[in-house]
């Protein structure tokens, strides 16, 4: 979690998805959670209280804006995320949202959390997937803290340590 | 009705994070072997005239060429600055290069793989496609929501036409009158009438990237990656009449003629699924290399 911290220090960056690179990265990871996937999953899709199962952040702010939902993360470091919410799928249990800006290297980011029953009964499979740009938006040379090897630490980094945590908060543990 | 299966076809699928490109045997649907290319392939042109499929590495600011008699790599040319959009003239002996971050398109010597000539387009040219007589190049231009007409006569931008939010993915029909741009932003689709730039919006699904026209030119599909799905749209009422759910983040896709088959490739999947043209029904998904994208011509057909 250090490593994401350490990219807080980076300003405000508009995330807007106007432009990005021809690249895009991916991140996807799992951990199975010894918990009902209802228990799982009413946390997960709890668009305005991430702070209550991710250890970076300390504060969610909700908003409505028309039709559309947004978020405001409060970092630990005090940077902040801005995040929409793009759509909640009760059956599927599936969360998709992506990030307006924010304080982490990336740019157009998108991603999808997925609850899942199993492996085995009374557990629950979660799935948090990602896809980003880099921040850089030119051709190399990359300036450091820009570039994709940068974006993929930061996101990594983000969804091993929120779902490490979903898991202890999930059963019972914190 | 039996299909008609007597194509020697290939599609190849460049996959972006393995740096290789999945070679599918069009008569069974597998994949015959995965040819190491540059780093993050994602554009393709394939020439069955010439034997030879282009290849565009985004970050590694290069072209590569592989010989589809051996599927191997025979050149990888650098490129200063990001191709990513790749189109053959009708005549095979050019190939264009959309520079994404350099706002031009390069044209290539397919023979030798030299530079001829350049031009300026504004801003992020991304999906290309090429009128039938080769006199006009299409540009989609990702961030100035426009098309760049090009003249190839003497490569400049004769006429530019404003389309929707983001466009990326480009398709031409098989007799020149249509054109079809995909609005990744807008979840929409711009078909333009050639004869007089006029142009019609149909809504699609989600966060679209890319086209395909069937050959008789009514029926268009559209990859939306987002919604994991291909938007069936019937081109004489100007409406999506289906959606197929394929694999994840669905991008590049093309129509195989021999087989009335749609392909198309899965960005998270990695895979590609196969849509039977008639039916519209899924029919098989193959496994490929990491991130596939298989943006252009990745169908290359050597009928008997």
């Amino acid at each position: 979690m250090k490593r994401f911290i350490a990219f807080i220090a980076i300003a405000l960056l508009p995330l807007g998805a106007a432009a990005h690179g021809p690249s895009p990265q991916k991140v996807e990871k799992s951990v199975t959670i010894k918990a009902e996937p209802a228990k799982v999953w009413a946390l997960v899709k709890d668009f305005g209280n991430m702070q209550k199962w991710h250890p970076a952040v300390t504060n969610t702010k909700l908003e409505k804006k028309g039709n559309d939902t947004f978020r405001t993360l409060t970092l630990k470091d005090g940077g902040t995320i801005y995040e929409k919410l793009r759509s909640i799928d009760e059956e599927g249990m599936q969360l998709k949202y992506e990030i307006v800006e924010g304080a982490i290297p990336v740019a157009d980011y998108y991603s999808v959390m997925t609850v899942k029953p199993g492996p085995a009964a009374g557990e629950s499979t979660v799935t948090w997937m990602g896809r980003f740009y880099r921040v850089y938006k030119l051709n190399p040379p990359i300036p450091a803290g820009q570039d994709d090897e940068s974006a993929l630490k930061a996101v990594n980094g983000i969804y091993d340590a929120g779902l490490a945590n979903l898991k202890k908060v999930s059963e019972g543990q914190k | 009705m039996a299909l008609p299966c007597w194509a020697d076809g290939y599609a190849y699928i460049t996959n972006q994070g393995s740096n290789d490109v999945s070679v599918i045997d069009l008569k069974n649907n597998r994949v015959l072997v995965n040819v190491p290319v540059g780093k993050s392939p994602v554009g393709v042109a394939a020439s069955s005239k010439l034997s030879r499929v282009f290849i565009s590495n985004v970050d590694g600011q290069s072209i590569s060429v592989i010989d589809s008699t051996t599927h191997k790599m025979i050149s990888e040319t650098p490129i200063d600055g990001s191709p990513v959009g790749l189109v053959l003239s009708p005549d095979h002996t050019r190939l264009y290069v959309a520079d994404w971050f350099e706002d031009r398109i390069l044209e290539l010597d397919t023979k030798n793989m030299a530079l001829l000539r350049q031009v300026k387009v504004e801003k992020a040219p991304a999906g290309m496609a090429v009128s039938p007589d080769g006199k006009r190049l299409y540009v989609a231009n990702r961030d100035s929501n426009d098309v760049a007409i090009i003249d190839t006569q003497d490569f400049h931008v004769s006429s530019r036409v404003a389309v929707g939010k983001h466009p990326f993915g480009i398709a031409i029909d098989e007799a020149g009158d249509w054109l079809y741009v995909v609005n990744v932003q807008e979840n929409s689709l711009t078909a333009i009438s050639l004869e007089n730039n006029k142009t019609f919006t149909i809504a699609v699904g989600e966060h679209p990237y890319c086209a395909a026209v069937s050959p008789d030119g009514r029926v268009v599909y559209v990859s939306n990656t987002q919604g994991d799905s291909i938007s069936v749209i019937d081109m004489q009422h100007m409406q999506v009449v289906k959606t197929i759910a394929v694999g994840g983040f669905p991008e590049g896709i093309n129509y195989d003629k021999s087989t009335h088959q749609v392909y198309v490739a899965n960005w998270f999947d990695n895979s590609v699924s196969v849509i039977n043209a008639l039916t519209h029904q899924l029919v098989a998904t193959i496994p490929t290399g990491t991130q596939s994208r298989a943006f252009g011509q990745f169908i290359a057909e050597e009928a008997h």
